[in-house]
């Protein structure tokens, strides 16, 4: 065969593929989402169970849910605990804040998710421990009816884009052809 | 001038840049005060200082820096590494010990149930009261309480900010590890507040000598009981002695052979004799010997020696009958 047409083939297996890439990246993320709120509301029990009936310090407690997190949850629980060993003074919001910012990827949560993150810290360090296990329930709570949604989400619309990105890319192909 | 800044580590980083520009000598530094809406003051070399913003020591509490809630918030947590539940049962007694053995009084809200208190909420004031171990303020006390290689039980007496713990932390320490001329002996330490050792996560913070073992943060006269059990102690030390509950425990110090090393508040052997516990036990003679402190004015300081009847031993002889009598 011709070596122009062994080109045109190659070029559009990539855009295929490409295209179904894309789909399962989206897909990814959806699930990683889902994962990611799901510890969040996991991390809120560790911490209450820890915190309040085992008086365990903050930093203990954060490196001991990291070490059941499987995301990138783990790598901000453990930049937190490091922060709060180092006693740099800062506020522990500040702390929690910068961790995030510094490594959760910007586009895996929505925006009112993030918010709900940042105002976490209220419950995980508080100087009234009264409003402490109130927050702390109530953000284990938040974070289960967010990770309910997010699997919600991610089962109705992943497989969708996977099967729309592949539909695109044979979709591609043909009007190349 | 500047040394020991040590203590700028339990403040939040706002307060620890206005400390750092008052130069201030860490080992004169006694206290902190911080209540919310209200100028901090210290207590600085015996006298008591305001801050102002740009970190000058000012006499007058006018033009000082005044605390926030912000900063009384941010504080506790610092103190606390950010984990005030872990304190939680230090707390309730109104105050917790943190690294390096310095003690912090809290003001708040105190919620109880029934007589109990459950928490403290809506803390608005903070004392933190530096520990300085000041090694060697005892020695020219040691003579006083040891004859012939044993140990006269003592009161330790001086109003509050006196110098006593300090006092009787050496003197634990010097009894414990022994000198030249005089054995260490097995010391056992009851510390109520976690002032005397300092424990931080049950290490003690404070040297208080080899031969000494602390049970931290718990009552003296359950304290006491369990040491005479189970430490076999030939000196027991423990501070601000006086309640009532302590009674059936100091007796049995006594009476098993245990040295008793106390502390107390008063101003004179007159003051102390006025309290139940304590006047039963000057009038018994269970105190071979009562030290009384200068006071604030000049912490850690000996004014006089008593011995068990009274006498002087020590310092001026003018009020000895009010003292005695």
């Amino acid at each position: 065969m011709d070596m122009r047409i062994w080109l045109k083939l190659a070029g559009l297996l990539c855009i295929f593929l490409a295209c179904l890439t894309a789909g399962m990246e989206l897909e990814r993320t959806m699930k990683i989402r889902w994962k990611f709120l799901w510890e969040m509301h996991e991390l809120f029990q560790i911490l209450e169970n820890e915190m309040i009936f085992r008086h365990t310090a903050v930093c203990d407690a954060l490196r001991y849910a990291a070490n059941g997190s499987k995301t990138c949850l783990q790598q901000v629980l453990l930049a937190a605990a490091e922060s709060v060993e180092a006693g740099g003074g800062s506020a522990f919001e500040k702390i929690w804040e910068k961790a995030l910012n510094d490594l959760v990827p910007k586009r895996l949560l929505k925006e009112n998710e993030m918010q709900i993150l940042y105002q976490a810290a209220a419950s995980m360090c508080s100087s009234d421990t009264v409003m402490q296990r109130t927050l702390l329930n109530q953000n284990r709570d938040r974070f289960l009816q967010l990770a309910e949604e997010a699997g919600r989400e991610y089962k109705e619309k992943g497989s969708l884009i996977r099967r729309l990105s592949a539909a695109v890319g044979a979709f591609l192909v043909i009007l190349l052809i | 001038m500047k040394s020991n800044d040590n203590y700028l580590k339990l403040l939040p980083s706002g307060l620890r840049t206005l400390f750092a520009s008052a130069h201030l000598n860490g080992d004169k530094l006694q206290e902190i005060r911080m209540r919310t809406g209200r100028t901090l003051l210290l207590c600085y070399d015996g006298c008591e200082y305001a801050v102002s913003g740009a970190g000058e020591l000012l006499r007058q509490p006018e033009g000082g820096y005044c605390v926030s809630e912000k900063d009384v918030k941010e504080t506790l947590e610092q103190l606390t590494g950010y984990s005030l539940y872990a304190y939680d049962q230090e707390m309730k007694q109104g105050f917790l010990t943190v690294a390096g053995g310095h003690r912090v009084g809290v003001a708040g809200k105190i919620v109880c149930e029934g007589e109990k208190i459950q928490c403290i909420r809506y803390i608005s004031g903070l004392n933190i009261r530096l520990s300085h171990q000041k090694k060697g303020c005892a020695r020219e006390l040691l003579p006083y309480i040891i004859s012939e290689n044993d140990v006269f039980p003592t009161l330790i007496i001086s109003p509050p900010g006196g110098g006593k713990t300090t006092m009787l932390r050496d003197l634990i320490r010097l009894i414990s590890d022994g000198t030249e001329n005089f054995s260490g002996k097995n010391v056992g330490v009851v510390d109520e507040r976690s002032e005397l050792a300092g424990s931080y996560h049950g290490e003690p913070q404070n040297d208080l000598g080899m031969r000494t073992d602390v049970l931290d943060c718990c009552p003296k006269a359950e304290g006491m009981m369990m040491l005479l059990r189970a430490m076999s102690p030939q000196v027991i030390a423990v501070d601000e002695l006086g309640s009532e509950r302590d009674r059936y425990a100091v007796k049995n110090v006594f009476y098993c052979g245990c040295r008793l090393l106390a502390t107390a508040h008063g101003n004179s052997l007159e003051d102390v004799r006025r309290n139940p516990l304590l006047g039963e036990m000057a009038e018994a003679g269970m105190f071979g010997r009562y030290v009384l402190l200068n006071g604030r004015r000049e912490p850690g300081t000996v004014r006089r020696i008593l011995d068990g009847n009274g006498a002087v031993l020590f310092g001026k002889d003018e009020k000895q009958t009010a003292c005695s009598d």
